[in-house]
């Protein structure tokens, strides 16, 4: 049965708008003198509530991810907020989507923190790993040449830490420790569930569909056209590998709005859809595709793609009308991730109900219409 | 500009090499930007010496699998040296190319006749910020790159005009450059104490108003280097072989001549 997310950025809402005239950015450069302590407090609380609303709401889980040295989302440890929600929910899967694993010194450490989540949840952790955006790779001075390397390194590192009897050596060529043996280790065996989110990549489907992995394949933030496309890819290497994918294997994560109407819906929503996208979204090519970071082909197809998300000036209409944001009345919504589910064949639909500035009252509104509206049309 | 480029074995690894000119043989070392941008001086230079000029491995092409530092180009191109059976060499090396020169001279002092260095990357001085060639735009690290505003508008409309497979390879040498440079950022924390072991006669060319390594960093090296003259070129920014290439080639071979 498909299974619903409630997925949360959670973005510094409560910046200064106009200090992006004179930086361009929320990336690296936007000095964090623009943080407002106060603020802080008051939106991670209320970001908490809400992932805690949609628990209660009916959602099946809640996700989270990774992000540094960014107004775009305050996450830097995404382990943190899941140690929180952990307590303060009872049912609903905590999905990290993902770890920037790579870009530690020691990935052991999440395999560590995961456990520990996994253990205190008594199972309830999904996990992914991800390369992190190009912007991290100069906030954290890692090698961007290295990446897929480090990438595949340090999750065959905290698979093996997750799985295997310990002490055991690891010698990777990036990661090499004599002595693996975590406690604790995963509540779920063999392990947690992992996910392969991608913006669209056939490098991350090629790994992703990998016989010895199997990996539900995460399309985030595309078009239905280029959802479809990967989809459709993944099905392929699924196939040429022996095995056929079933919806579990498949998600989708992006923006969603339901109003009351699909007048109402576009007239609340566009201003914070179009904030996210064209203000908190974006940022240099040179910062967004560091050298090395995808291979010379990918990097070209990127630009092509980023080109036009870079520039800004989207619409929320364009958005909607590419399937990159589902917004509309709960009819709306419920073809649209329809299309998802029937169509495409996705078994996991990630919402992210909080996007941009959209403010508490019309998010938690947005998480209930969702919940009661939506959800049960796809619970048979 | 183009060059015609033998490829050579080197160790089984391969290398293409300009090669050219007669006399006491000189080893170059180009900078961040390929080997073509340096060709201009790399043929005035031949006009008095036997140049070998290689196109560092990885420039226009993958990065290659024993590349992870840069401590592997300095022994690689020693290793180029004795295939060659070139004896002891000026080695002239300008920017990432100065610092694998410094890294060769206290590895191997004796395979180096002279050393001379230009914007050199290599050491950091704290507090002293180097220019970011990862980060800052195309047209930024050109500001920075070039002291004279007719040649930085010059370079800004030649940037704009590159055609694919321009941009291609320059994708490719940003993508190994990046490898051996981009962490810690253009230098190597252990080289400062070991430049005593460059003994050679040593020389340092900067350009006054490099923007990329500031001219604190010169003085930094004539302080390190045991044998050092420096030429400071007034007026000059941090590509002195592309903004000033005849003074430039002037005043490294002037001192190569006094040394020889």
């Amino acid at each position: 049965m498909t299974q619903f997310y409630c997925f949360h950025l959670m973005p510094y809402a409560a910046l200064d708008l106009k200090l992006l005239d004179t930086y361009g950015t929320t990336w690296t450069e936007l000095p964090n003198s623009a943080f407002d302590p106060a603020e802080g407090h008051r939106l991670y609380n209320r970001y908490l509530d809400e992932l805690e609303a949609a628990e209660r709401a009916g959602f099946d889980g809640v996700c989270i991810n990774e992000h540094h040295q960014t107004a775009y989302g305050l996450m830097p440890s995404p382990s943190i907020i899941a140690a929180a929600l952990a307590r303060r929910t009872t049912r609903a899967k905590i999905a990290i989507v993902g770890h920037a694993a790579l870009l530690r010194n020691n990935p052991l450490v999440i395999a560590e923190e995961l456990a520990m989540l996994d253990n205190i949840t008594g199972g309830r952790m999904i996990c992914a790993f991800v390369r992190g955006i190009g912007t991290e790779y100069f906030n954290w001075q890692v090698n961007p040449t290295y990446s897929h390397e480090r990438y595949r390194e340090s999750h065959d590192l905290i698979l093996r830490a997750m799985t295997e009897t310990g002490p055991f050596a690891f010698e990777g060529k990036h990661f090499h420790f004599p002595y693996v043996n975590i406690w604790p280790k995963p509540f779920q065996k063999p392990h947690p569930p992992i996910w392969a989110p991608s913006t669209g990549s056939r490098e991350t489907v090629e790994w992703a569909a990998h016989p010895d992995r199997r990996y539900t394949y995460l399309q985030g933030y595309g078009s239905f056209a280029a959802s479809e496309r990967f989809f459709q890819m993944y099905r392929e290497a699924a196939q040429r590998n022996g095995w056929t994918v079933t919806p579990d294997k498949l998600g989708w994560l992006g923006p969603v709005y339901v109003g009351e109407t699909d007048e109402s819906a576009m007239a609340e929503a566009k201003e914070h859809i179009e904030i996210f996208i064209n203000k908190l979204l974006v940022k240099p090519v040179q910062s967004l595709l560091p050298p090395g970071y995808t291979s010379i082909d990918s990097m070209r197809a990127t630009l092509d793609r980023q080109r036009h998300i870079q520039a800004g000036g989207q619409t929320a209409e364009k958005l909607a009308a590419d399937g990159v944001f589902l917004v509309g009345s709960a009819e709306t919504v419920r073809r649209k991730v329809g299309k998802l589910v029937e169509e495409f064949g996705v078994g996991h639909v990630m919402g992210c109900l909080q996007f941009g500035t959209l403010p508490a009252d019309l998010t938690m509104k947005n998480i209930e219409r969702f919940a009661n509206e939506v959800i049960p049309h796809f619970k048979g | 500009m183009g060059s015609t480029l033998s490829r050579l074995k080197v160790q089984g690894r391969e290398v293409s090499l300009h090669r050219a000119g007669a006399g006491a043989p000189l080893l170059y070392l180009h900078g961040n930007e390929g080997l073509d941008d340096y060709l201009p001086a790399v043929e005035s230079l031949a006009a008095r010496f036997q140049v070998t000029a290689p196109l560092h491995p990885g420039f226009g092409e993958e990065i290659p699998d024993w590349l992870d530092n840069i401590g592997d180009y300095a022994l690689f191109y020693l290793d180029l040296i004795e295939t060659l059976g070139l004896g002891a060499v000026h080695v002239v090396g300008h920017s990432v190319g100065a610092w694998i020169a410094l890294e060769m001279a206290v590895r191997c002092p004796v395979a180096l006749r002279t050393l001379t260095i230009g914007g050199a990357a290599g050491i950091h001085l704290k507090g002293v910020p180097k220019g970011d060639p990862f980060f800052w735009s195309a047209e930024k690290v050109i500001r920075h790159s070039f002291a004279d505003e007719a040649q930085i508008k010059a370079q800004v409309a030649r940037e704009k005009s590159l055609g694919p497979e321009a941009l291609e390879n320059r994708l490719k040498d940003q993508r190994t450059l990046a490898r051996v440079a981009w962490a810690p950022p253009f230098f190597n924390p252990h080289l400062e104490r070991w430049l005593h072991r460059a003994s050679m006669p040593s020389h340092i060319v900067w350009g006054e108003q490099d923007g990329m390594f500031p001219l604190a960093y010169a003085h930094r090296f004539k302080e390190l280097l045991p044998q050092a003259k420096l030429t400071i070129l007034l007026g000059c920014g941090h590509l002195s072989p592309l903004e000033r290439t005849a003074d430039y080639a002037e005043a490294v071979a002037g001192f190569l001549g006094e040394a020889s």
